[in-house]
């Protein structure tokens, strides 16, 4: 199972959207957004390890702006 | 030592609030959220822990909404400043602090003007009916006190708000004498801006305010690093960040934490009973005293502070002799003048006394002793 990153523009939307998924029994956590990656600067990430598809809706819908997804590599 | 000047900052503050505020400098000492390694995620998580209690004990929207800031004085200025235009008018009360009436008097040079709406100190509906009479169709924000630290008087919070949202007219409240002592619900009574003095009645260190937004967000008044977006050279537009530039007080923000998990162990009701029924103690000895005047003519209602004078004194030389006995209170304007002009003691001030969660009845009956020996001293001087 792939893990994916769906990007953040900081550590209180990551927290909040990692929590929401968490009480949606699903898995996440958060790290820092790799710089390659980041084009904002200092952005945060919640890893998931289904497709981002499937859980935006519910972190959008939350309030929680989504900069960018991306396959772990 | 007897404090009684809980309504400045609480004091002693609950072995919780200590045990975390330690525990943030010697675990917790690394920039919240900016690193990306566990102290600094470990420091962003007791932040955002904190934004969810905060959100939750006033019924705000979300967590998001919850600012961090030094104090409530700078929680009001980032309201008023951010959001208020040239032509704009604003309605405020009579019984302001300084935190308010200070920043508004620094706006009429922007062309944004203010009046003020006269607080019965007894009387809540007329209180309400001078409101209406002072607001009008060009009014885009009321700012006025929940409670006045100078008389205790709560203002008709709800129903200022009720008639604000009928309106469309924004709504900030300066809650420094009530939060965590009177039960705050923004939504209920329609507040979009609630400004805290988190190290008062949350018993969090000082140095730690709130502003809690479920209104249109304010421009900014201060801009810079804020761990986030940092290729971007304008100021981020995502909350709590937006207004959160520089290094946190993180310390503090533990500290806000515990005493929000203080208050509600011991209960925001049983809180206020305990200081009500202290304030009652006191007004009730203190009555008996010849050539006292107290501002207040009742306690049921109201915040738990008390004002008042001893006749052929000033408030200072009361509070000294207080100081002599190791009482420690409160005298003079107390930044609030408009009440003072209200009250008529604008030349002498006042002396206040205000208990906190801590404070006993024996606090109470050897203070008010001891003003009655400062009475009959000064009967004898005078």
């Amino acid at each position: 199972m792939g893990q994916h990153l769906i990007m953040v523009s900081s550590i209180t939307q990551a927290i909040k959207g990692r929590d929401l998924l968490r009480s949606n029994g699903k898995k996440a956590y958060i790290e820092k957004t790799p710089s390659h990656l980041d084009t904002h600067g200092c952005g945060y990430s919640i890893i998931v390890y289904e497709q981002p598809e499937n859980v935006i809706s519910l972190l959008k819908n939350s309030g929680i702006r989504i900069i960018g997804t991306s396959d772990r590599i | 030592m007897i404090y009684l000047d809980n309504a400045a900052t609480t004091s002693p503050k609950p072995q919780k609030v200590i045990r975390a505020v330690t525990n943030a400098l010697v675990y917790l000492s690394a920039n919240p959220g900016r690193s990306g390694h566990s102290t600094s995620e470990n420091a962003a998580i007791v932040m955002y822990e904190t934004r969810n209690k905060v959100a939750k004990l006033f019924n705000a929207p979300n967590a998001e909404g919850v600012i961090f800031t030094p104090n409530c004085t700078a929680s009001i200025n980032y309201v008023l400043k951010g959001l208020l235009k040239r032509g704009d008018r604003i309605v405020t009360s009579s019984l302001e602090h300084n935190a308010v009436i200070r920043p508004l008097t620094a706006l009429k040079k922007y062309g944004i003007g203010f009046d003020v709406f006269e607080v019965d100190i007894d009387n809540s509906e007329t209180t309400f009916k001078n409101f209406l009479n002072t607001v009008g169709n060009d009014t885009r924000m009321v700012i006025c006190t929940h409670a006045s630290n100078v008389t205790g008087t709560l203002l008709p919070i709800k129903k200022i708000g009720a008639y604000c949202k009928e309106k469309g007219i924004l709504f900030a409240v300066d809650a420094a004498q009530s939060a965590g002592v009177i039960p705050i619900d923004m939504k209920e009574m329609g507040i979009d801006y609630l400004c805290v003095a988190a190290h008062k009645g949350l018993y969090a260190p000082m140095g730690t305010g709130l502003l809690i937004m479920s209104g249109p967000t304010p421009a900014t008044i201060i801009e810079g690093g804020t761990g986030t977006e940092s290729a971007n050279l304008n100021q981020p537009i995502d909350l709590p960040e937006k207004y959160e530039s520089g290094t946190v007080n993180l310390p503090g923000i533990a500290g806000i934490r515990a005493g929000i998990d203080f208050i509600n162990e011991k209960g925001i009701d049983r809180i206020r009973n305990h200081e009500i029924k202290l304030i009652k103690l006191a007004y009730n000895r203190l009555s008996k005293i010849s050539g006292i005047r107290l501002y207040s003519s009742q306690y049921d209602d109201k915040a738990p502070l008390l004002s008042f004078n001893l006749n052929g004194m000033n408030s200072i030389q009361v509070a000294n002799e207080l100081n002599r006995h190791s009482v420690a209170v409160r005298a003079g304007l107390h930044c609030a003048p408009f009440a003072h002009k209200r009250l008529g003691t604008i030349d002498c001030g006042t002396v206040r006394i205000s208990p906190s969660a801590f404070t006993s009845e024996a606090d109470i009956i050897k203070t008010t002793e001891y003003v009655a020996n400062i009475a009959s001293k000064s009967k004898a001087i005078f």
